[in-house]
């Protein structure tokens, strides 16, 4: 009996529906192209409703892939890989992204969204150029519709039985932060195809003034914003999820989201001058181009396998060279087209002064494009190497941050200078006027923090060995000078608007961000940077413990089959005695584990640990770190890490290994100094991002509104400051890691343990190193399991446990009693791990010199550059010559320039 | 007009007929579900919207691809062509928004007195030439040097205008007005003040020809320097 090919109606239509969609995106193509070379209307038109027609397709695709997902169709393999009929709602739903097929659906999806949305708004505004728009527009769809029509079809359907049960999500993505990570990052991705749109259709067109400028520059700040609020998630994702303590490692898949978001920053600044003073116009083009670029980069880093990560979809050959043909076309067409159209777009680039506003930005956007060419070779020089000469040299964070740290700091440094200069010049005696008071300031907390914080004068190697600086000092004071400098600019904004209108400080201070958004909105992403910054400084101090406790305080009786508690004070809220055996004291907190909690669902089986911190004798908190093992999630449980948050710092409990039967838990305690405020600081600029997209039509609204008190006027003030912050403070408050279940009798008790070795110790706590030695050389080398791609001293399997014995035991035949000793041993350790396993791939970062001297070239050379095309440009712009203000020549100028004063008053 | 209103009536019918076509069908899918909500339902009801949305706007997509235009395709019904005048405008636009900030500049304390005073003279020249220009490609070649005459007599008789009231009553002194900029103004006045009168009384008969034919323009635009230059001479 032949069994038949399981049949499911949503795959037939949902394939028919994705070859509607192409279709009608080639036809999108030819009429927007053809309509707008040869002023045909209604071609135009046509290619409109088009976009519209496609975008309605996609969505009846995405909404028949979920209903696939909450109607459990398992015929359907991408539904069957990804989802099982125990998981909840949500997570069904996102499970459409959470596969590759699905993911390049998404892309189609929101991308359609944002495209109907922005020809929506601006097809009249852009008659003469829409159709080139929407055709660009179409071609990015239609080659993501390619992809999947002939390769990764989300409808294909199992040729014979389909299974009853479906796989499930990976467990590692079925957390809150998952749900919102991935869409908001692919926002990102997708609002950059916008500008980019625009881009070509003003090159196409040849309609480059600057009109197309104000239509993609709220599109980039939505990249720009979606961007960040993605970056930030899935920082947060990996704090709470994965267990090691941060938030950040260079991962390429995250790399991939951070280089479109330095270029969009950068366009976004100079997008200004091009408006101020009608610079820059290849330069912005080339920026739009480059941050598209960039987000298709990124997604064939994550998709095609040219790079490593536990992000990665994986390796295939096909979707690779998809991709690279892709980037080729958008890299030719886009440089051909400014090629074209340069005679329109050279303007003559001249400053009066290094010290303006203008040469500011210009060496801002140098910067943020060192920072993000930076981070391309970086993460590309894996593969480079391995192209080169067969091995795979890894790159650590230690490499990035040598470099990273640096540029960051000037970056931070502009942050707050540039809002002190004039545009054009800046005199001597202003400068000092301008400058004196955040530089005093400055300089006053250098000194407070040299004596009261004498950690933040530890040296750290920048650039290379041989350069080390108290980089943290550096960091915090640059922190404090970019608060003292935009806290100047909000007084003495308020003040001037103050004397204007006569208004109370807080009206005063609504109004001049009202009437200045986009200034003082910068002002407020710039802060919200500064706080960022300020998270970033605390990770050059977090400690890290492993500790193993044999028997928890409270021991469950088996023969009783009831719980026996040790000690009865464990409710109390003060440290009780006694309990030396299952505690132990890392920083100023002592840990308490109080007991073993086994439970289980139709899910998953937990583990979860009961642990009591105390602080000075006082209950700070009752933290529950566990472990959870997915019956359909593969061979490997899930970390639940325990958070307790604190402002000045977290303490962070993670459950590397236990034993059930003896209650034996092994933990590993990070103390993360400052790191709350790496998302206050995104707060901060999330509401940076909103007073920037505030519309004018509301700015007229508030101040057209009739005189009133100065309590009234107050009053509105406060309400309208109130609901801008409570709505940012709305999205810092969203969840947190989710409650462990509560300690409820288990139905199962697996046997065994996790993570434990032979001798009843968990991994994580063997053979941890004996001295500074055995320690650098442990985290400079790669744990060859390949779990997350951590080093030695950090991985918590069997196998980085063998392999810091061995290193323990090499050292320990070696002499490490000088510091030149100890630089011998360490070295001898890393010559043997090389000889062993083939080459350098196993070190985390490089040693040769080739990868440090590339960027060392490039940036003294780029610095180089800088400072030869700023001369150039200033005594070209001393050169010129002034306009001066012409007496008025006719009676009839004194007519205009009272039209012109009208106009003025009328300006805000 | 009519043919406006009439498409503004085609479009509210087309976008009530749609609104009706949605409504029934989650009705009747609603009904066939016993209007109990789950989450199949909700995407059926999407995907419904998505099929309707599909349907008008691929509909749309043909019948904007083979509608007759009763306009010209040409250049002039194509779109808003911004060209020079478009440039002009944003120059115009960008040259207000350097004055108000050279002047926010100054409050601030970032640029002296001297420099924001040379930076705004600047912008306020640029600006004027640049509302000049827009003038010019408004009333075409044509009428330039005619109407350049014209506006030229209205000031001037708006001027003689302030000048009656001055005597009267005189004007207080504006200190930090950005008007103080185009300073320049006040000797013009001064020196032109005798002709002034003598011009406005030769170019009143002007006025009363408007509608003479344009080699009568050219002759009686001359009337007004010969006029000027008998005054000097």
């Amino acid at each position: 009996m032949t069994e038949s090919a399981p049949f499911s109606p949503i795959a037939v239509v949902g394939t028919l529906a994705l070859l509607a969609a192409y279709l009608t995106g080639a036809w999108c193509i030819a009429a927007g192209i053809a309509g707008n070379a040869r002023k045909s209307r209604r071609l135009v038109s046509s290619s409109v409703y088009g976009l519209y027609g496609f975008g309605a397709l996609i969505g009846l695709s995405a909404a028949l892939l979920i209903y696939g997902f909450v109607t459990h169709d398992f015929a359907i393999k991408y539904v069957a890989a990804t989802s099982e009929t125990t998981m909840s709602t949500w997570y069904k739903v996102t499970a459409f992204w959470g596969g590759l097929d699905g993911s390049l659906l998404f892309w189609v999806f929101v991308l359609a969204l944002f495209s109907t949305v922005a020809i929506a708004v601006n097809h009249r505004r852009h008659k003469d150029m829409i159709g080139f728009v929407v055709a660009t527009i179409m071609v990015v769809q239609v080659f993501f519709l390619s992809l999947l029509i002939f390769t990764k079809n989300p409808f294909t359907t199992f040729l014979t039985q389909a299974p009853t049960e479906g796989q499930g999500l990976n467990p590692l993505l079925q957390n809150y932060w998952m749900v919102i990570h991935p869409p908001s990052l692919y926002t990102g991705f997708v609002a950059a195809t916008i500008p980019f749109a625009f881009g070509i259709g003003a090159l196409a067109s040849g309609r480059l003034d600057d009109m197309w400028l104000s239509s993609v520059r709220v599109w980039m700040l939505i990249c720009f914003f979606f961007l960040s609020f993605g970056l930030i998630l899935g920082g947060r994702w990996a704090y709470e999820e994965l267990g090691w303590g941060g938030y950040w490692a260079w991962d390429p898949v995250e790399n991939a989201g951070l280089m479109p978001w330095f270029t969009a920053t950068a366009f976004l600044h100079s997008a200004i001058i091009q408006e101020q003073r009608g610079q820059m116009k290849v330069w912005n083009l080339v920026l739009v181009t480059l941050t598209f670029f960039l987000t298709i980069f990124g997604t064939f880093m994550t998709r095609s396998g040219a790079v490593q990560s536990v992000h990665a979809f994986g390796e295939d050959n096909i979707l690779a060279l998809q991709f690279i043909v892709f980037m080729a076309v958008i890299l030719i067409v886009s440089i051909g087209l400014i090629v074209y159209r340069s005679s329109k777009l050279t303007t003559l680039g001249t400053f009066e002064s290094f010290f303006s506003r203008e040469f500011a930005f210009l060496v801002n956007n140098w910067i943020l494009l060192a920072c993000a060419f930076f981070v391309l070779f970086a993460t590309m020089f894996p593969t480079i190497s391995e192209a080169l000469d067969g091995s795979r040299v890894s790159v650590g964070p230690e490499f990035f941050n040598r470099w990273m740290t640096p540029l960051g700091v000037i970056l931070l440094f502009l942050a707050g200078a540039a809002p002190l200069l004039a545009w054009r010049k800046t005199t001597t005696q202003r400068l000092v006027n301008q400058f004196l008071f955040p530089s005093a300031g400055t300089a006053l907390s250098i000194i407070v923090l040299a004596f009261a914080m004498p950690q933040t004068l530890h040296l750290t190697p920048i650039f290379a060995d041989r350069l080390k600086l108290p980089v943290s000092l550096f960091v915090l004071a640059t922190i404090i000078f970019v608060g003292l400098s935009i806290g100047q600019e909000f007084w003495r904004g308020m003040m001037v608007r103050r004397r204007q209108t006569g208004s109370d400080p807080f009206t005063s201070l609504l109004g001049l961000m009202l009437s200045k958004r986009r200034k003082y909105g910068g002002y407020i992403i710039h802060l919200g940077v500064a706080v960022l910054f300020l998270g970033f400084v605390g990770k050059a101090y977090e400690q890290q413990t492993d500790k193993t406790i044999a028997q928890p305080a409270i021991v469950r009786d088996e023969a009783a089959s009831t719980r026996v508690p040790k000690q009865q004070a464990l409710a109390q809220s003060t440290l009780p005695a006694g309990l030396e055996n299952q505690s132990f004291k890392f920083g100023e907190y002592v840990f308490v584990y109080q007991r073993l909690i086994v439970t289980s669902d139709d899910h998953k089986d937990a583990t979860t640990a009961e642990v009591g911190i105390y602080l000075d004798g006082e209950k700070l908190s009752t933290v529950y770190p566990a472990k959870w093992d997915y019956h359909r999630g593969g061979e490997q449980a899930t970390t639940e890490v325990a958070i307790t948050v604190r402002l000045s710092e977290d303490v962070y409990v993670v459950l590397t290994g236990y034993e059930q039967d003896s209650g034996l838990a092994n933990f590993r305690v990070f103390i993360n100094p400052l790191i709350s405020w790496v998302w206050i600081g995104f707060c901060i600029l999330a509401l940076g991002v909103f007073v920037c997209l505030l519309p004018a039509s509301l700015a007229t609204y508030v101040s057209a509104r009739p005189p009133r008190t100065r309590l009234g006027r107050a009053a509105d003030t406060g309400l309208v400051m109130a609901l801008v912050i409570g709505a940012t403070l709305a999205i810092a408050s969203q969840a947190h890691a989710a409650p462990p279940a509560s300690a409820a009798p288990a139905e199962h008790l697996p046997a065994g343990g996790m993570g434990m070795g032979a001798s009843g110790v968990g991994y994580a706590a063997q053979n941890r190193p004996t001295n500074g030695a055995a320690e650098s050389a442990e985290k400079d080398l790669l744990c060859p399991c390949n779990c997350s791609h951590r080093t030695i001293f950090e991985c918590d399997c069997g196998n980085a446990a063998e392999l810091r014995g061995k290193i323990n035991a090499m050292i320990a035949k070696l002499d490490t009693s000088t510091p030149e000793k100890a630089k011998v041993a360490y070295d001898s350790v890393l010559a043997d791990f090389i000889a062993t396993y083939g080459g350098e791939q196993v070190l985390a970062n490089p040693r040769s010199s080739f990868p440090w001297l590339i960027p060392m070239l490039a940036a003294f050379g780029a610095a180089g550059l800088l400072f030869f095309v700023g001369r150039r440009w200033i005594t070209r712009g001393r050169a010129a010559p002034m306009m001066t203000a012409s007496h008025i020549t006719s009676i009839a100028d004194e007519d205009l320039a009272d039209k012109l004063d009208d106009e003025l008053r009328d300006t805000d | 007009m009519a043919t406006g209103s009439d498409d503004k009536t085609m479009r509210w019918v087309r976008l009530g007929s749609l609104g009706f076509v949605l409504v029934v069908g989650w009705v009747f899918i609603g009904w066939q579900n016993s209007f109990h909500i789950t989450p199949p339902l909700v995407f059926v009801m999407l995907g419904y919207l998505a099929v309707v949305l599909t349907t008008y706007n691929l509909w749309r997509t043909g019948a904007s691809a083979v509608a007759q235009n009763e306009e010209d395709d040409g250049d002039a019904s194509w779109g808003k062509p911004t060209g020079a005048r478009g440039e002009l405008d944003r120059e115009k636009r960008t040259m207000l928004k350097a004055i108000k900030e050279a002047e926010f500049d100054l409050q601030m304390g970032k640029l002296s007195q001297a420099d924001a005073h040379q930076m705004i003279g600047m912008y306020r020249a640029r600006a004027i030439e640049v509302m000049k220009e827009l003038e010019q490609l408004d009333l075409g070649a044509a009428g330039t040097v005619r109407e350049r005459n014209m506006r030229e007599v209205k000031a001037r008789v708006a001027i003689e205008g302030r000048m009656v009231k001055d005597k009267a009553a005189p004007r207080t002194i504006v200190d930090d007005d950005a008007a103080s900029y185009g300073s320049g103004a006040a000797d013009a006045d001064d020196v032109k003040t005798p002709m002034m009168t003598e011009a406005a009384d030769d170019v009143m008969p002007l006025a009363a020809t408007e509608a003479a034919t344009p080699e009568a323009s050219a002759i009686e635009e001359s009337k007004p320097t010969d006029k000027l230059q008998e005054a000097s001479s």
